[in-house]
């Protein structure tokens, strides 16, 4: 009897074919529909965030470093860069990139550790990892996107 | 009886008011003043108040246009001061700071180049000086910088700036210790052709040099209508304020401040825990000096819970409660007064002579040049 319970949960998740909810999930998928009208898609799919708290000269220098395999990612709809902080960023990156922006700062609120820069990675509809690009961070955005 | 017990109760507490200490110099809320800057791309930290004749201005500086804007606040109206005449010295870039002192004086500093101009409001420059000299100890690499929480001022043929060591990088044990033996306030004799430094002063308190940090590495400074210079620090309860070689100390600690526990060093490069750091400390903003009433403004914000309570948010700076202390002219603690943060914004702080303007929330929808203050009024 005790495992009943258990049981029929486990079948009704099953039938329905939903995935566990998860918080990371709840909060950036809330956000990217109440901001920006979007939702996390099936394919996997990575955003970089950059919010209002971050290093300028070290977010720059890395959009930089590998803006033409970024430009592709953009062109073929698996990147979307969002920023709350569009003044940090270099104009021919703005215009080369693309950013989505938020104007009211609501990504800088997100309980996701994502302060400096931050690359979310996407799949099924969840959000699969967040990695938090800190300013002494060495590693290319093409190895934490690929 | 019930009317003369009445009456002995409000006399008593009409009483009580008027000698309770707390009640001297009360913040009372006088009215909102909204307006709208000319440009949404300002640097936020230049924004101040000057008076010319009877009329007020806020000025700042417009980073779209390279002009110093003055918004008169009684018109509306928006006169600007280029700095285009400065290119050949320097081109005025978001590292640049000003001190307006009359239309015939406003000295611009360019941080790194260690050049200061004098111009007038047409933008001519009048004058320039290149701080050739080392700071005292022998130091040659550092920067002149007027960070808000230190902002240029002139005084008697001085100009107060502030000396920034760059041979420093503040990771490391030596490097720290290094950093915090060197005083930021650097003072300037300006009244000949060229600029020689006078002092270097504001020590830091004895708790920064202890091996440990607290996320703080801008001492905060204003200057009295004597040339003096009161210092604090974001997490020292005192106050210091040099006059010539003395130094008088005070306490000004605000009643909700709580020492925050040291930063730990192997976190320094994590954006993510320097923010939640610096929420959840208590800390003391700034000093500000009043000069039409000659009092001193201590902010102190109070630390806040990091996550809010459902865990889908994380609170920002602007979410901490916030308190003004005031100080008199002898450094006595006045009053402290607690600003709510749902209403009041601690961004700017700013005394004009019918008394102190603090920013206010907007509760619509606004463009980022629309700004609201409440004035309150200090007069007895």
């Amino acid at each position: 009897m005790k495992y009943l319970l258990p049981l029929i949960l486990a079948c009704y998740m099953a039938c329905t074919g939903s995935a566990p909810s998860n918080k990371q999930t709840d909060i950036f998928s809330n956000y990217l529909g109440t901001e920006f009208g979007l939702s996390i898609p099936a394919d996997m799919h990575h955003y970089i965030l950059i919010p209002k708290m971050t290093c300028k000269g070290c977010v720059n220098g890395k959009l930089q470093d590998e803006l033409p395999f970024l430009q592709e990612e953009v062109r073929a709809g698996r990147l979307t860069l969002i920023t709350s902080n569009l003044q940090v960023l270099d104009e021919p990156l703005k215009q080369k990139l693309g950013f989505l922006t938020d104007t009211q700062g609501r990504l800088d609120r997100l309980n996701l550790r994502i302060r400096n820069m931050a690359v979310v990675r996407t799949k099924d509809h969840r959000v699969s990892s967040i990695t938090s690009v800190q300013t002494d961070d060495t590693t290319r955005l093409s190895l934490l996107i690929k | 009886m019930n009317t003369i017990a009445i009456k002995l109760f409000t006399l008593t507490a009409v009483l009580q008011m008027s000698l309770c200490p707390q009640d001297k110099e009360r913040l009372r809320f006088s009215r909102d003043i909204a307006v709208t800057l000319s440009t949404s791309k300002y640097d936020p930290s230049s924004l101040g108040y000057i008076q010319r004749g009877n009329t007020g201005f806020l000025h700042y500086f417009n980073t779209a246009d390279t002009t110093i804007d003055l918004l008169n606040l009684a018109s509306g109206a928006t006169e600007k001061i280029p700095l285009s005449k400065m290119d050949s010295l320097h081109p005025a870039t978001m590292n640049f700071f000003y001190c307006y002192l009359n239309p015939d004086s406003i000295f611009c500093l360019f941080k790194k180049s260690k050049t200061i101009c004098l111009i007038d409001e047409s933008g001519e420059v009048k004058c320039a000086w290149r701080v050739k000299q080392e700071l005292p100890g022998g130091i040659s690499n550092y920067a002149l910088a007027a960070y808000w929480t230190m902002p240029m001022k002139y005084h008697s043929g001085k100009l107060y700036l502030m000396a920034i060591r760059t041979d420093i990088v503040i990771n490391n044990l030596p490097d720290i210790r290094k950093y915090f033996e060197t005083p930021q306030s650097l003072t300037l004799d300006i009244s000949g052709e060229e600029a020689g430094i006078v002092s270097l002063t504001g020590d830091w308190p004895g708790l920064y040099r202890s091996d440990r940090v607290y996320q703080d590495v801008h001492a905060q400074r204003c200057v009295n209508k004597n040339g003096e210079m009161l210092f604090a620090f974001a997490v020292d309860d005192q106050v210091y304020l040099y006059s010539g070689k003395q130094t008088q100390t005070a306490n000004a600690k605000s009643s909700s401040f709580v020492m925050p526990p040291a930063f730990p060093l192997d976190s320094a490069y994590n954006f993510n825990y320097i923010d939640k750091y610096l929420i959840e400390s208590c800390r003391y903003r700034s000093i500000i000096y009043d000069p039409y009433r000659d009092l001193y403004y201590r902010i102190a914000e109070k630390g806040i819970p990091y996550e809010s309570p459902d865990g889908m948010t994380v609170r920002q700076q602007d979410d901490k409660p916030f308190s003004i202390l005031v100080l008199d002219k002898d450094l006595n603690l006045l009053r402290e007064q607690p600003f709510d943060p749902a209403e009041y914004l601690v961004h700017y702080i700013i005394p004009i002579p019918e008394g102190l303007l603090v920013s206010k929330r907007i509760r619509k929808k606004h463009e980022k040049n629309e700004l609201l203050f409440s004035l309150f009024d200090l007069s007895e």
